[in-house]
């Protein structure tokens, strides 16, 4: 048995000056400075990649994509979704500009071309305000504990996966 | 019939980059007003520059645009070292040059395949199309990815990059990493003719724009420097002339127009030029790589494109020219003995000019004794085809009259897509809404189209 820890990507999407998209980011500085035990980290603080995430998705590691979302809950709920879950969920918008290529996009595009997700999850923090320049609302800011617990679990389901698989 | 009165406004444009709207409205098959609108806030980089360290500039510029960070870049860099009277050595133009190429590369991959070929193809997104042209999508994303990773290499990272500075870099690569490159560039080029091929032969809507082109003077195919402005073209009536980049205020106006948040340049005696790719062909296309020239001959385009329709061609060519010239610098890379010249500080006031892969991207800055930014000027390539972009549309009237109200409104938006009109950085979803007028209506747009930023 290899003591090596399997290792899993966790993608942190997000703008750090708007407001509470900058959750994701936020939790990926945790990591950093905090590692989850047991598994490896590959952190990946991506930002804005537009069609460039479609090129962080193509590995063989398990996946952990970390952003903010709008699904109409209380402003600071986790939600953990499957990748291609997600992928399906997403509301890709047809006409997206270059700039408005966001993960739904990335998925959907990526779908289109055959493209095989890797295994993974999407955790979502729901977020209410995007301002520039406004900070992290106080119920993400509250939550953010809990968005930490969420991408450690999914990183840690991911590595026993692959020590299973 | 003369008492028709219509009216097509796009409340979001789409596949553009960022938030824009048009309004275009005719009565009797004469438009009365055509109008693009730049209704996101304004951003005040040059007011928050003031006041900077002259070496914070780079990274704050960086920031105007995700797209094309390396042009905001380079063009302070030229003003900022013309303000100091720094040359920097040929090493170091060459490794911008090729940086440069490198974002040449990724946004006009960008736009001619995720942006513009679903208009040509009949999609209403690159996502749709990609499910009947995979491999053409394959490709796109092949050629931003290469241009991303030279990027990556020589610039720290792919957006925004860290390592441009005053001078040169803060740091340089080693010939391994830049050779390492070289399958991918080679594939890219092979990418990259075959597009040019395949662009050319798609059919394109007819129209013919007596334009007036700006671009840099340069004895190279102008990226990274320049020695001042040339304008000219079929529209100009003084034929060809050139601009330093001191005279610039001479030249050149920058006004407010009501509807839009975006300045709107035009030449002194008021009328409207176009930069981008179909101004440096005509200026320079004799000096096109000659794989860039083979690829343009093989279109039978020639170098004096006036179709805007036509654009996506001419940006192909320019996708040959930067994979084929960045090979080039790749294969000749010598490491400079330095990775940047260093600077004395001084009081002065520096103007210089790139070529943003949207056209020339004009930068002034005055600093004071200790370096710091007393004012700046940044005069942005949309911002000065704005107004041509409007007058082409009003040239569509007699065409659009003879047309359903969708397939009018649509073909405003493809004229507009084919300026690649870097509109803002913002990330935003864009909604269509179409408005139609009778009579007695008032020429507002219903509601539903919304300007909500995500």
């Amino acid at each position: 048995m290899s003591s090596a820890l399997a290792r899993v990507r966790v993608i942190a999407l997000g703008n750090a000056d708007a407001g509470d998209d900058a959750a994701a980011l936020s939790v990926l500085d945790a990591l950093a400075a905090d590692p989850v035990p047991g598994v490896e980290l590959e952190l990946v603080r991506a930002g804005r990649p537009g069609v460039g995430l479609l090129d962080w998705l193509e590995t063989e590691l398990g996946v952990v994509l970390v952003d903010v979302i709008r699904a109409g809950e209380v402003t600071g709920t986790v939600r953990v979704f499957e990748l291609a879950e997600a992928a399906r969920l997403a509301d890709a918008r047809a006409q997206a500009s270059s700039h408005a290529f966001g993960p739904a996009e990335v998925l959907r595009l990526g779908e289109a071309l055959g493209r095989a997700l890797p295994r993974g999850y999407v955790v979502g923090i729901e977020g209410a305000r995007f301002e520039p320049g406004s900070g992290l609302s106080d119920e993400v800011a509250a939550a953010l504990g809990a968005l930490r617990v969420a991408v450690g679990r999914c990183a840690h389901a991911l590595a026993r996966g692959a020590e299973e698989g | 019939m003369a008492t028709d009165e219509r009216s097509y406004r796009v409340d979001l444009l789409t596949r553009v980059e960022g938030e824009g709207r048009f309004t275009l409205r005719m009565k009797g098959g004469v438009v009365e007003q055509a109008e693009l609108a730049i209704f996101e806030a304004p951003r005040f980089y040059e007011a928050f520059l003031r006041g900077r360290s002259m070496h914070e500039v780079s990274d704050i510029v960086a920031r105007i645009c995700g797209i094309c960070p390396v042009a905001y870049q380079l063009s302070a860099a030229a003003a900022l070292e013309a303000a100091l009277g720094l040359e920097v050595p040929e090493a170091i133009a060459k490794l911008r040059r090729l940086l440069y190429c490198g974002e040449w590369i990724e946004s006009h991959a960008l736009h001619v395949f995720m942006l513009h070929a679903p208009d040509y193809l009949g999609y209403p997104s690159a996502i749709e199309m990609a499910r009947d042209h995979r491999e053409l999508v394959e490709q796109g994303l092949a050629l931003k990815k290469t241009g991303n990773r030279i990027l990556e290499v020589l610039g720290g990272r792919a957006t925004h990059p860290i390592s441009p500075r005053i001078g040169g870099f803060s740091k340089l690569p080693t010939r391994a990493e830049l050779s390492a490159l070289l399958p991918q560039l080679e594939r890219a080029l092979e990418i990259a003719e075959a597009t040019a091929a395949l662009v050319a032969s798609w059919p394109a809507q007819e129209l013919e724009v007596p334009y007036v082109f700006v671009s840099l003077e340069c004895d190279e195919y102008p990226l990274e420097r320049g020695t001042g402005l040339l304008v000219g073209g079929p529209g100009s009536a003084e034929g060809t002339y050139r601009v330093g980049y001191d005279a610039w205020d001479q030249h050149f106006v920058e006004s407010h127009v009501a509807h839009s948040n975006a300045l709107h340049c035009h030449l002194k005696d008021g009328s409207t030029y176009l930069a981008g790719p179909q101004a440096r062909l005509f200026h320079h296309a004799e000096k096109l790589h000659p794989r860039a020239r083979a690829a343009l001959d093989a279109t039978g385009l020639g170098s004096v494109v006036t179709n805007p329709y036509r654009s996506i061609v001419v940006r192909a060519v320019e996708l040959v020219h930067a994979a084929a010239e960045a090979i080039d610098l790749v294969r000749a890379y010598e490491p400079p003995s330095a990775a940047y010249v260093p600077s004395t500080l001084r009081a002065a006031t520096g103007a210089g000019a790139t070529e943003a892969p949207r056209g020339a991207l004009f930068h002034r800055y005055a600093i004071d004794a200790e370096g710091l930014v007393s004012d700046a000027k940044i005069v942005p390539p949309t911002s000065q085809n704005q107004a041509r972009i409007e007058k082409d549309l009003a040239t569509l009237g007699p065409e659009l009259a003879a047309m359903s109200h969708q397939e009018a409104t649509h073909r405003c938006e493809q004229l507009i897509r084919a300026y690649d009109p870097c509109i803002s950085c913002a990330t935003h979803f864009l909604r269509l809404d179409i408005a139609e007028l009778g009579d007695s209506d008032t020429g507002e747009a219903p509601t539903g189209g919304e300007g909500g930023a995500t």
